[in-house]
C-alpha cells in the first residue's frame, strides 16, 4: 500500500520522525548541563502521548478524519474484554458509572486510567494473558498436559508482571522437569519435533517465517536451507520424555552437556544434517562455557539490542488492541510485507525495551491512548484506514474468550465448584452433602461441555486473525440457538436477576439488568426502544426472560468487542 | 491523499473465505465470485468417501501379506483375480472385490510420528507452523460442493475436527461423533418451540439493525449467513440423512453391525443426498503389540461394511460417481517386535481407491519379499514409490479441481496441491 505512495510516506515518516523526536528531546530553553539524551522506558504517558501526537499529525498530513473518543459504555466493555476476557457485570458497570463520576469522584480520561490500573491488577488479567499466550505459542492443541503446565506458568508470571524477555528465555532455555519447571510446556508441545520447534520459536518470538527453507530455499526471502538447518541446529541436542506412571508421571527436558567447542560439534555431526548453529540472519554461534547452545539462543532472542524480539513484541500487542500492527499478519515480518511506520515501530519497540520489558507498561501506553480509545463506525475519511489508526475496529471474540465470556454472563464461574464433599461411597453422605456433590458435578460437567462445543465450533478459528475475517461456523449458530447455556437446575445469573426483582411490574428493570448481564454495558437509546416496545410486547411468564437472555446472547455484539 | 488502495491479498483472502455466500459489495468481488460459478468442472465424480484409518494400519496384516517370509507372522493371504492383490484373509469378501479396487503398495512418507504423518496424508502437505492446509474433504467441499446446499459440504463421521485451514471455516468439517445417534443442539432446546425461536431471532434482527449501522456491517453479515446456514440446517427435511431410522433392514443387515458400518450407511445417504465429501474414521490400528490379532478384529469390523457400500453404490448408479479412498497415516515396520506388534514404519504402506474415475483391478508399487523395503546398507528396494504430494495431485486432476487457483494463507500464496509435481496417470481412467 505505502509503495504505491511514496511521496505520502516519505513525508509521514519525516514527520513521525520530528515528533518522536520532539517527544523525546529536551527543549532549548532548559537549563544547561541537564541529560540531553531521549528518555526512553521511563514514562508510559510519554510513550502514549508521543503516539497519539504522532498519529494525529499523520492523519491530518493524509486527510483522515479521525474518530471521536468512544463512550464510557463502549470503552469499558472493550477494555474489560480485552484485558480479562469477559465483559463487565452489572455490578462493575455500576461502579465505573458510565457517563459520570465514580465513587472516587474521577471521570473521563482519569476515571479510565484507574480502571486499566485495576484490571492489569486483577487475576483475570494474568489468566486471560496467559490464555493468550498459550494459544499463540501452542496453537490450539487441546488442552494436554504440556498447555496445562505452560499455562500455569504464564499464568504465575502475568500475575507478578515478569519481564517479557525474562519469560521468553525461562521458556526457550527451560530443563528441568515437571511439576517443578512448568515453562517447560512451551518447548514439551513439540516433543521432539525439532523443525516445527524451531520454526515457532521464530514465527513467534521474532515474527520471521523461516519454515518454508526446512524444504526449499525459501521463495522470495533470502533464506536458504542453510539458514534454517543452522538455525534449527540450536534445537538439535535438545530432548525431552516422560517418566513415572499415574500421579506420579512427570515431564522432562534437558541439553546434552556441553563440555567444550569441540565436545559441541562432535554431538552436533552425530545428529543428523551437520551444520554450526548460526543465530538467524546473524553471526555463528561461539562456545560459552557452561551455557547449553539452546541457552546462547535464549541470550540472543531476547536481548534488549534485537530489534526482531521487541518489534515483534510491540507489534502484537497494538494489533491485539487495536486490530492492525504494523505489520500484518502480525507474525510475518518479511521483505513483501514491511511494516506500515517503521520509524514508529522503532521508537515504540526501544521504548519498551528499555521499560524492563515490562507489559504492563507497554499496555498501559496503548489502552489509554487516544487511538485505542477511538469509536469503530467509520466515517467517510476514514472507512479504509489500517495504517494511521483513527479508528478502532470490530473484532470478533477468540474461543477462548466466547468461553470465558459465556461463563461470566451465565453466572456459573462464580458457582464454587468446590464444595466441601467428604470422599465416601454416595450413600455414607448426608442428604446436603449428596445435594452439593450434584451441584459440584453439574457445574464441572457444564464447563467440560461447554469447552468441547466450543472446540467442536471454533476447531478451525485461526490464531492470528485478520481484523476483516468474521465468518463463523455453524456449529457456533447451533450452539447458541439450541444448547443449553443457562441450565435451570443450576443457580445462574438469570435466576438472580428475577429473584432481586420479584415484581412482574417490574418487567423493563429486569430486562435491563438482564441486558447489562449479557452485553456488558448500559443499553443505549436505541437499545431502550427494543426493550420498551418489542420485548415489552412479549406475552408469558418467566420464560420471556430466559427469551431475552437467549436471544441477546445470539447477537453478534456479543461475539464481538467493539 | 486519502486514496486508500484495497490490499488485493486481504480481499482475495475474504471473498475466498465467504465462499460466495457472503454477498461482497465490491464490484470486484462479484466478478471473481461468478467466474469460480461458471468453472465447469469435466469429471463424473461427484463425491467423495475417505475411509481413514487412525493409528496406521499395517500393510502386512491388510493388503501386502507377506505370509511364509521371515516377517510375515501369522497372516495368510488370499489369492484373487487379479496379480498382486492378495488381501489378509481376515479381508474375505474385499478379497471378491479385487475388479473393484485399486491398491497402491507403494506409499511412502518420511514422517513416522502420528500427527506429522496424519497431517501429511490428510492433506499431502508436511506441517508447517506458518500455513494450515486444508484436508482432503475440506478440499473436496470447496471444489465440488453448493455453496447454497441444506447440509454442510463435509461431513465427518467420528474423529476430532481438522480445520479447513486457509479455505475457511465454511469448509471445515461437520464432525458427528456418535454416528447414528441424535446430534447435539440440532434440534430445538427443551421447551423452545418454532414460535419462540422467532421471537428471539426477530429481537436479534432488530438488534443487528443498530450494531450494523454503527459499528460493523461485515460482522453482521457474516454472522447473519451462519445463522441462516445453521437454521436452514435444522428446519431441513434433509437431516434426516444423517440418521437410520428410515434405512430398511435389508441394507443395514448386509452392511452389518457396529459403528463403522453405520457410518459407511450413513456416508452413501449423504452422498446420495448431494453432499460431496464424507470422512468416515476408523481408529485402533497403532498395534504396538498383539499386532495380529487387533488387525484381524480391525478387518472384521472393515472388511463386510466395505464390501457392502461397493455393492449398494453399484446398486444405485453411483460407484462411477463416488470416489473412495481408504487410507492411514502410516504403515508398521516390516520387524516383529517382542511384544508381537509392529511399530510405525512410513517407508512403504497401502492406500485403496475405488469407485469414479479409478482405474480399478490393478496394483501400483511393489515390495521385496520379506517387506523390508530398505537394504542392509539403507538401499531402496520400493519400486514405483509414490508420495503425498503425487496422490493428492492424482486426486485433484481425477476431481478436475481448479488447481492453478492461487490461495491466500496469511500472506502466502498456496495452490491445492503441489504444482511441481504430475499426477499418476495409470491411476485413473
Amino acid at each position: 500500500m505505502l509503495r504505491r505512495a511514496p511521496v505520502l510516506l516519505l513525508l509521514a515518516l519525516l514527520t513521525v520522525a520530528c515528533l518522536v523526536a520532539a517527544a523525546y528531546g529536551v527543549k532549548a530553553d532548559e537549563p544547561a548541563g541537564r541529560d540531553t539524551t531521549p528518555q526512553l522506558g521511563k514514562d508510559w504517558r510519554q510513550l502514549r502521548d508521543s503516539m497519539d501526537a504522532a498519529y494525529e499529525a499523520l492523519q491530518a498530513d493524509a486527510g483522515v478524519k479521525p474518530n471521536p473518543i468512544a463512550d464510557d459504555s463502549v470503552f469499558l466493555r472493550r477494555v474489560y474484554l480485552d484485558l480479562t476476557g469477559a465483559p463487565p457485570s452489572i455490578a462493575e458497570i455500576n461502579e465505573f458509572a458510565p457517563g459520570r463520576r465514580d465513587a472516587n469522584g474521577l471521570k473521563g480520561q482519569e476515571k479510565r486510567e484507574a480502571i486499566v490500573d485495576k484490571l492489569l491488577a486483577s487475576p483475570e488479567f494474568a489468566e486471560h494473558m496467559a490464555t493468550w499466550w498459550r494459544v499463540v505459542l501452542a496453537e490450539r492443541q487441546g488442552d494436554g498436559i504440556y498447555q496445562t503446565y505452560l499455562q500455569r506458568y504464564l499464568s504465575e508470571a502475568f500475575a507478578a508482571n515478569r519481564p517479557w524477555n525474562q519469560m521468553a528465555h525461562e521458556m526457550l532455555a527451560a530443563t528441568g522437569k515437571t511439576p517443578d519447571n512448568p515453562a517447560l510446556g512451551f518447548l514439551l508441545t513439540f516433543e521432539n519435533d525439532k523443525p516445527a520447534m524451531a520454526g515457532q520459536v521464530s514465527k513467534v518470538f521474532l515474527g520471521r517465517q523461516i519454515q518454508c527453507a526446512e524444504c526449499h530455499d525459501h521463495p522470495y526471502e533470502a533464506w536458504s536451507m542453510d539458514d534454517f538447518e543452522s538455525y534449527a541446529a540450536f534445537f538439535r541436542l535438545f530432548s525431552t520424555g516422560a517418566k513415572g506412571d499415574g500421579a506420579d508421571r512427570y515431564w522432562f527436558s534437558n541439553d546434552q552437556a556441553i563440555k567444550n567447542d569441540v565436545d559441541v560439534r562432535n554431538r552436533l555431526r552425530l545428529k543428523g544434517k551437520y551444520k554450526l548453529p548460526r543465530f538467524l540472519g546473524d553471526k555463528d554461534w561461539q562456545y560459552d562455557s557452561g551455557k547449553t547452545i539452546r541457552e546462547s539462543l535464549a541470550d540472543w532472542i531476547t536481548n534488549p539490542e534485537n530489534p526482531w524480539f521487541r518489534e515483534m513484541t510491540v507489534n502484537r500487542y497494538l494489533d491485539y488492541f487495536m486490530g492492525v500492527g504494523f505489520v500484518n499478519p502480525v507474525d510475518d515480518f518479511n521483505s513483501m510485507n514491511e511494516p506500515a511506520l517503521p520509524v514508529v515501530m522503532e521508537v515504540m519497540g526501544k521504548d519498551f525495551a528499555a521499560s524492563g520489558f515490562d507489559i504492563r507498561y507497554l499496555i498501559r501506553a496503548i489502552v489509554t491512548s487516544k487511538m485505542y480509545q477511538r469509536a469503530v463506525d467509520p466515517n467517510r475519511t476514514n472507512r479504509q484506514d489500517r495504517v494511521y489508526y483513527s479508528r478502532n475496529f470490530v473484532r470478533s471474540l477468540t474461543p477462548e474468550m466466547v468461553e470465558r465470556s459465556i461463563l461470566k454472563v451465565t453466572g456459573i464461574d462464580r458457582l464454587n465448584p468446590h464444595l466441601p464433599v467428604p470422599n465416601v461411597a454416595d450413600d455414607k453422605l448426608s442428604a446436603d452433602e449428596k445435594k452439593a456433590k450434584q451441584i459440584r458435578d453439574w457445574i464441572s460437567g457444564y464447563k467440560a461441555s461447554l469447552r468441547l462445543l466450543i472446540r467442536n465450533a471454533w476447531g478451525g478459528d485461526p490464531v492470528v486473525k485478520d481484523v476483516d475475517e468474521h465468518d463463523g461456523n455453524i456449529l457456533q449458530a447451533l450452539m447458541f440457538m439450541n444448547a443449553d447455556l443457562l441450565p435451570g437446575h443450576l443457580n445462574n445469573s438469570l435466576k438472580d436477576i428475577l429473584a432481586k426483582y420479584p415484581h412482574p411490574k417490574d418487567k423493563i428493570k429486569r430486562a435491563t439488568a438482564i441486558f447489562m448481564t449479557v452485553l456488558g454495558r448500559e443499553p443505549d437509546t436505541r437499545d431502550k426502544q427494543i426493550l420498551n416496545g418489542t420485548f415489552a410486547n412479549w406475552k408469558g411468564g418467566d420464560e420471556v426472560y430466559e427469551d431475552l437472555f437467549i436471544a441477546l446472547m445470539n447477537t453478534t455484539e456479543f461475539v464481538n468487542r467493539h | 491523499m486519502t486514496e486508500f488502495l484495497v490490499n488485493r491479498r486481504d480481499f482475495l483472502r475474504t471473498s475466498a473465505a465467504a465462499g460466495g455466500i457472503i454477498a461482497t459489495s465490491s464490484f470486484l468481488g462479484s466478478t471473481l465470485s461468478a467466474q469460480e460459478a461458471t468453472r465447469a468442472r469435466n469429471s463424473k465424480i461427484k463425491g467423495v468417501i475417505l475411509m481413514y484409518m487412525e493409528g496406521g494400519p499395517s500393510q502386512l496384516e491388510t493388503f501386502d501379506p507377506k505370509p511364509g517370509s521371515k516377517n510375515g507372522g501369522p497372516t495368510k493371504a488370499i489369492e484373487t483375480e487379479v496379480p498382486g492383490f492378495t488381501p489378509a484373509e481376515s479381508l474375505p469378501l474385499l478379497a471378491k472385490k479385487a475388479k473393484d479396487l485399486l491398491l497402491i503398495k507403494s506409499m511412502a512418507t518420511r514422517e513416522g510420528n502420528h500427527s506429522r504423518g496424519a497431517y501429511l496424508m490428510r492433506t499431502g502437505f508436511a506441517p508447517n507452523p506458518t500455513i494450515k492446509h486444508p484436508s482432503l474433504g475440506s478440499m473436496v467441499a470447496h471444489q465440488l460442493g453448493n455453496p447454497n446446499f441444506e447440509l454442510p459440504n463435509f461431513v465427518k463421521l467420528r474423529g476430532s475436527p481438522f480445520p479447513a485451514g486457509y479455505l475457511g471455516v465454511d469448509y471445515n468439517p461437520f464432525v458427528i461423533s456418535r454416528p447414528g445417534a441424535k446430534i447435539e443442539n440440532l434440534d430445538y432446546a427443551k421447551g423452545v418451540d418454532k414460535e419462540r425461536m422467532e421471537r428471539r431471532m426477530k429481537l436479534v434482527k432488530e438488534m443487528e439493525k443498530d450494531f450494523a449501522k454503527e459499528r460493523g456491517e461485515d460482522a453482521v453479515q457474516a454472522h447473519k449467513a451462519m445463522y441462516e446456514k445453521a437454521r436452514r440446517l435444522m428446519d431441513s427435511p434433509l437431516r434426516k440423512k444423517f440418521y437410520l431410522d428410515d434405512e430398511p433392514t435389508e441394507v443395514r443387515k448386509a452392511y452389518g453391525e457396529g459403528a463403522f458400518a453405520d457410518s459407511l450407511i450413513i456416508a452413501r445417504r449423504l452422498i446420495e443426498t448431494g453432499v460431496p465429501a464424507v470422512e468416515v474414521v476408523l481408529g485402533g490400528w497403532d498395534t504396538h503389540d498383539d499386532n495380529f490379532k487387533r488387525v484381524a478384529d480391525l478387518c472384521k469390523s472393515m472388511d463386510q461394511p466395505w464390501a457392502a457400500l461397493i455393492d449398494d453404490l453399484k446398486k444405485r448408479g453411483m460407484y462411477d460417481s463416488t470416489l473412495l479412498v481408504w487410507m492411514g497415516e502410516f504403515g508398521r515396520t516390516p520387524r516383529i517386535s517382542p511384544t508381537d506388534g509392529r511399530d510405525h514404519w512410513p517407508s512403504n504402506f497401502c492406500v485403496v481407491l475405488g469407485g469414479g474415475g479409478v482405474k480399478s483391478g490393478q496394483v501400483i508399487g511393489e515390495t521385496p519379499e520379506d517387506g523390508m523395503t530398505r537394504g542392509a546398507k539403507g538401499e531402496e528396494l520400493l519400486k514405483d514409490p509414490i508420495a503425498p504430494d503425487r496422490l493428492y495431485r492424482t486426486l485433484g486432476t481425477m476431481m478436475d479441481w481448479d488447481m492453478a487457483r492461487e490461495f491466500q494463507a496469511g500472506n502466502r500464496p498456496m495452490w491445492l496441491t503441489d504444482k511441481a509435481v504430475q499426477p499418476v496417470e495409470k491411476i485413473y481412467k
